[in-house]
């Protein structure tokens, strides 16, 4: 009974205050869309921007190298509009030469819920984010859009 | 004893799994529009009035009296719409006649609030109001977009004319917040 209560004691522990994975996010993409971005009066603004190639870093640093992540992203719309459209893609592995990572090199659109982006397996350092937004036209009401992209990894 | 047993399991499966989140955020400031066009250029219109017989009334003579107006427009939500005037900057209209200008209704592959024209205007030296309310709209590029102009002479005093007069005016469009 008591070695039952004393392992009781280290799971509760463990679950309370262990970290297992943890995910380090740098890089906002901040846009001023401007009206030299119009090419002649009658246009409307491009039909695509995107951003740097690196504009988003993240580095996921696991304490067990041998399970899967998933990482996952969505958004939560600080101030937005239906017809804009962010899309997000994994432009490279990152720096510190770990292969072990798998999808999300192609554009995939951010919604307002959790969707699967890549998986990969043990640390990765600086993996390298690009962004495309579509749906910016004249129409919009001018004011500044926002939204918080947020990535989750699970393992 | 048994419950404890499950509650230590399902703690042990728990503190397996791991999760961590970050976060970025994409911002986008657009800005205010204002953007104004003629096309397919502002070039000089020629309009004159001639008779083919004596006699006979005169009418202007048929010529390329056309323009097409784009623009482009973007506005804050709490903005007032829009509008374009039009007025004669420089140069006086020859006696006896008026020279007026017929706005058609917009066309082509704009999208937005691109305003409501005023069907036609006898021009001066004053500003009037050629399309009103506009707001967030862009007409499209170039001949067939947006709006037509028809520039035309009409006289209003047969005796008033004198055939060897002629004018050159400035005419000047102008895109303004109301």
């Amino acid at each position: 009974m008591r070695n039952l209560i004393f392992i009781a004691f280290l799971a509760i522990s463990n679950t309370l205050f262990s970290q297992n994975i943890t995910i380090t996010v740098t890089g906002n993409w901040m846009k001023t869309i401007a009206a030299s971005d119009i090419s002649e009066a009658g246009n409307d603004y491009p039909t695509t921007y995107e951003s740097n190639a690196n504009q988003t870093l993240l580095t996921i640093n696991p304490v067990n190298n041998n399970k899967q992540i998933i990482v996952y992203v969505k958004r939560s719309d600080i101030a937005w509009h239906n017809n804009l459209n962010l899309k997000v893609k994994r432009t490279a592995n990152g720096t510190n030469g770990n292969t072990a990572i798998t999808g999300g090199l192609i554009y995939q659109t951010i919604t307002n819920l959790n969707a699967n982006f890549f998986t990969c397996v043990g640390y990765h350092t600086f993996i390298p984010l690009q962004y495309e937004i579509t749906g910016i036209s004249v129409v919009l009401p001018v004011q500044s859009y926002s939204t918080e992209i947020m990535y989750t990894v699970m393992h | 004893m048994k419950k404890l047993i499950y509650i230590i399991c399902g703690l042990c499966a728990i503190s397996s799994f791991g999760q961590s989140q970050g976060s970025a955020n994409a911002t986008f400031n657009l800005s205010q529009v204002a953007m104004l066009d003629l096309e397919p250029d502002n070039s000089t219109l020629t309009l004159s009035l001639a008779t083919n017989e004596a006699g006979e009334k005169a009418a202007m003579v048929t010529a390329n009296n056309k323009k097409w107006l784009n623009f482009s427009s973007a506005v804050l939500s709490t903005a007032a719409a829009r509008s374009i005037s039009v007025k004669i900057d420089g140069g006086q209209v020859p006696s006896g006649i008026y020279l007026k200008m017929s706005t058609s209704n917009v066309m082509g592959i704009g999208q937005g609030l691109r305003g409501t024209p005023v069907q036609v205007l006898t021009l001066s030296s004053a500003s009037q109001t050629i399309i009103s309310n506009i707001r967030g709209a862009y007409t499209g590029d170039g001949i067939g977009n947006g709006y037509e102009l028809t520039y035309y002479l009409e006289i209003f005093d047969y005796k008033l004319l004198d055939f060897n007069q002629s004018a050159a005016l400035s005419i000047s469009l102008t895109l303004t917040d109301l």
